[in-house]
């Protein structure tokens, strides 16, 4: 008796190990299948054995066999029985083995096995205090559940989800799924308990029921609308990308189903919009630019809301312009991106385009030819632009276009005809300060055109020039804008001049060019302070002298010995000012009613304000900002700005007029920081921002056409949550 | 839902298979092959998701991988997941392999596969994601580790003794 325990024990030394195995299969590469055949043999020795640990190293060597293909299903009642073992070690080595019972024949009989072998198994082992020992059996449940162990244990496994140990929790909430699978009625009691680990404080937890009810509501979502807000507040607290990611592409499966929610998520949305943006700033090469923009300007045609539309406008040029252009090779699809951009409806951002354009013909010389031949295309198609008259519109890029055209006309192809297009009536209908560089420019644009046409001894064709220039330019003389009333006249007269000069045949292109010599080059933005100060100049000396020292000292002696004075003036002080005001007050209307040139208000608007002593009562028109005012052509953000401006001017006195004009002044000036700002808080876009709907077609529907298994049960989970949440 | 993960070299031969949905061995060969095929064939810098072979379940799933010097490690997944977070989480398990094996190479996953296995239980389960924060994964494994160590100790022991006291 004991010598064959011996025996046994020294045999079992020779046992392979896994790694053994691993050897040896290495080391019979020629006659591979005859040696696994021979190690098979030797598994199924072990596995008679009484030996737990022989057991075990042979379902071991088992799961590699599997791995390369070999068919281990005749094992699966040895490996139900390592499981059974008490040790850790040997309960591991099964977790990873998905035992089959769903083909053969033997299925039935396995599947009893399983069920009858592994049901008290699995329990002991979910109930004990090691919670690796959980973790196992929780991780070979995944592997093997079926429908009856799935019954009969999603109770206990529901009780392990409220377990002290998150690591537990954690397993526990993620296989309910794999139960649901198999047994969909235990969804119903199981919900709510699921819905209580979406808030449990361990994020392991928490990123497993966001998990699992992702994946139910892929395919039933609208069982889970009503979870929708608990979620929204989960994607706007959570910082674990994982679960942001889950949610947002839960969000695009219910969003088709509830319209309001897309509203909801456009700011969160926006902001991560945002954030996917400046990652961009940081991804360009030389290389990449290029697919980069065109990416870009796919979504810009997309995208119907102006302020996304905007952002992504900003966006391109930044990244072009970023590190003085050091990423563009090629300045021509430079500038036809630009001119790109200009087809854009509504955008706040047309100077920015107009200046890019400017700054890029300028610096780079040899790209003039080509900026020029586009500018001179705009500016033909000037009236498609001039339906945007207000301000930061796309018409800014007019400003760019012709100052371009002007400025380097030599290499127009054509430059009678972009005279001719500067020259249109329409042009009076721009804003003035476009108006005025069309002006000056078309007077540059007259010399380069003269010194053409009296290259070519052509005379008369000089004259027409000259004609057409006086017959269009009184149109501008007479506009409102001071600027470009003074530039038109000064022109106008000019070339009343030349013309009195051509019709005594004399050449006068020479000296009109002469008048538009010179290259204006960009000025560096330090350059202001790096000018040398000239010797014998000393900034700091007084170029007048100083105010007199009398009256400082004057005051000085009066407050300190005189302290008691403004106390006893105050009160004399308010008597008088009354009486003094009164005094003055009607002085002044005397004097009012006396000046014929005094414009005095009309006594109706008078008694408007002094009736009301404040503005409490005016009503305050709520705007519902939910339902976007639509505006063709006009971007909402600048009448609702009107809208506000006008109120109140009506409602605030004149003093406060004063400081709005002020206010108004500075927007004039100021670039989009100020106008930005202002629209993105207050207004809605007109149609929400698409990247919502651009996950749609990832979310779920019930697959009609697909006909494994699992997913019949999806049907069957495809209940009420509501009554039990 | 992951749907499959695998670890192949370059020519083609497993070195960990793992599927989360029911397959014969043969199909399951078969999609190894299958998945081979697919992403043996692309070049170094073109995109590293691709669309499932038929076997594997067609256009709905997706193919993402990525080849560290002699391995492919591709992950098949079905739309419910996202490509770069995937493309993230076989970053992590290599990462986590390499801590745990100490400067992994293909030898290690060829000898301890049973490591390999227990370590992506760690990760993923059931075809979903169940841990993505490397140091937790590593804390978990080595608080494993350290039991079956103890417990292989005590069982050496407790056969040492028995050979002494037969003796």
């Amino acid at each position: 008796m004991a010598l064959k325990i011996v025996k046994g024990s020294i045999d079992r030394m020779f046992d392979k190990n896994l790694q053994d195995l691993v050897r040896g299969i290495r080391n019979h590469k020629e006659d591979e299948a005859k040696y696994i055949s021979t190690c098979i043999d030797e598994i199924k020795q072990e596995l008679k054995q009484d030996n737990i640990a022989v057991k075990a190293n042979a379902v071991c060597k088992l799961t590699y066999l599997q791995m390369l293909g070999y068919d281990v299903s005749w094992a699966a009642f040895n490996i139900v029985e390592v499981m059974s073992s008490s040790k850790f070690t040997y309960k591991v080595s099964c977790s990873h083995q998905p035992i089959r019972g769903e083909r053969t024949v033997d299925a039935v009989l396995i599947t009893t096995i399983i069920n009858s072998v592994s049901l008290p198994l699995v329990t002991q082992d979910l109930s004990s205090p090691n919670q690796y020992d959980t973790g196992v059996a929780l991780t070979g449940l995944s592997c093997f559940v079926t429908p009856d162990l799935a019954r009969d244990l999603a109770s206990d496994i529901m009780t392990l989800m409220s377990h002290t140990k998150p690591y537990i929790r954690k397993k526990a909430v993620l296989i309910m799924y794999k139960v649901f699978l198999k047994y969909p009625e235990s969804l119903r009691p199981a919900f709510p308990r699921l819905k209580e680990k979406l808030e449990d404080p361990d994020p392991g937890v928490q990123s497993a029921a966001v998990n699992v009810i992702c994946e139910l509501a892929r395919r039933n979502p609208k069982n889970y609308l009503s979870l929708a807000p608990l979620f929204f507040k989960l994607m706007t607290s959570s910082t674990n990308n994982w679960v942001l990611i889950k949610i947002i592409k839960l969000f695009g499966a219910l969003t088709p189903l509830e319209p309001r929610l897309g509203k909801k998520l456009i700011e969160p949305l926006t902001n991560l919009i945002h954030r996917a943006l400046d990652l961009l700033y940081g991804m360009v090469s030389k290389k990449n630019l290029m697919e980069i923009v065109k990416k870009l300007m796919l979504h810009v045609d997309k995208a119907e809301g102006t302020t996304y539309r905007d952002e992504l406008l900003t966006k391109i040029i930044d990244i072009c312009s970023q590190s003085n252009y050091q990423y563009i090779t090629n300045f021509e699809w430079y500038i036809s991106i630009l001119v790109e951009l200009t087809r854009l409806e509504g955008t706040r951002h047309g100077h920015l385009i107009a200046s890019q354009m400017l700054d890029v013909a300028i610096r780079v010389k040899a790209i003039r030819v080509f900026a020029v031949a586009q500018m001179a295309t705009l500016l033909d198609n000037g009236h498609l632009l001039t339906g945007n008259m207000q301000r930061n519109g796309i018409c800014e890029v007019l400003y760019a276009a012709a100052w371009i055209c002007g400025e380097f006309s030599e290499h127009l192809e054509d430059p009678m005809q972009t005279l001719e297009a500067m020259l249109r009536p329409k042009v009076a209908t721009l804003p003035g300060h476009i108006q005025a560089v069309y002006v000056q420019n078309a007077a540059k644009l007259f010399a380069t055109v003269l010194r053409k046409q009296e290259g070519t001894t052509d005379s008369l064709a000089a004259q027409e020039t000259s004609q057409l220039l006086i017959d269009r330019l009184p149109l501008f003389v007479q506009s409102a804008n001071l600027e470009v009333q003074e530039r038109a006249s000064c022109i106008l007269q000019l070339v009343k001049y030349i013309q009195k000069l051509q019709q005594k045949e004399v050449e006068v292109a020479e000296e009109v060019t002469a008048l538009f010599a010179g290259e204006l080059n960009p000025v560096a933005p330090k350059a202001q302070k790096k000018v040398p100060v000239p010797d014998g100049l000393d900034l700091d000396a007084w170029i007048n002298e100083p105010p007199s020292e009398s009256e400082s000292e004057d005051e000085k002696p009066k407050a300190i010995f005189t302290k008691e004075e403004p106390k006893h003036t105050r009160p004399r002080h308010t008597e008088v000012d009354e009486k003094e005001l009164a005094r003055r007050r009607e002085a002044r209307k005397q004097e009012q009613a006396n000046n014929p040139f005094y414009i005095k208000t009309s006594p109706s608007s008078q008694k408007v304000y002094q009736d009301q002593p404040g503005v409490e009562h005016i009503p305050v028109v709520q705007i519902d900002l939910s339902v976007p005012l639509k505006v063709p052509g006009m971007p909402m953000s600048d009448q609702y700005l009107k809208l506000e401006e006008e109120r109140r001017q009506k409602e605030r006195s004149e003093r406060k007029k004063k400081e709005k004009k002020k206010k108004r002044e500075k927007h004039g000036r100021g670039r989009r920081a100020d106008s930005g700002p202002e629209s993105e808080e207050d207004i809605t876009p007109a149609h929400h921002v698409d990247i919502v709907t651009e996950e749609m077609p990832e979310n779920a529907l019930p697959s009609d056409d697909d006909d494994k298994d699992p997913n019949d049960p999806h049907k069957a989970l495809d209940i009420d949550l509501d009554k039990y949440v | 839902m992951i749907k499959a993960i695998l670890i192949f070299n370059n020519h083609g031969k497993p070195r960990l298979s793992k599927f989360y949905e029911h397959y014969s061995e043969d199909t399951e060969q078969q999609i190894i092959r299958e998945t081979f095929h697919l992403v043996s064939k692309r070049d170094e810098n073109v995109c590293n998701f691709l669309e499932g072979g038929m076997l594997i379940g067609g256009s709905d799933n997706k193919l993402i991988y990525r080849h560290y010097a002699t391995l492919y490690f591709v992950f098949c997944v079905d739309s419910s997941e996202s490509e770069l977070g995937i493309l993230d989480l076989i970053q992590v398990f290599v990462e986590t392999l390499d801590k745990c094996f100490e400067n992994v190479c293909e030898l290690d996953l060829i000898f301890h596969v049973d490591k390999v296995h227990h370590i992506l239980s760690e990760m993923v389960m059931g075809g979903m994601v169940l841990e993505t924060n490397m140091n937790e994964i590593i804390t978990h494994v080595d608080a494993q580790n350290k039991m079956e160590k103890s417990e292989v100790r005590a069982a050496s022991e407790a056969r040492v003794l028995s050979i002494i006291i037969l003796i």
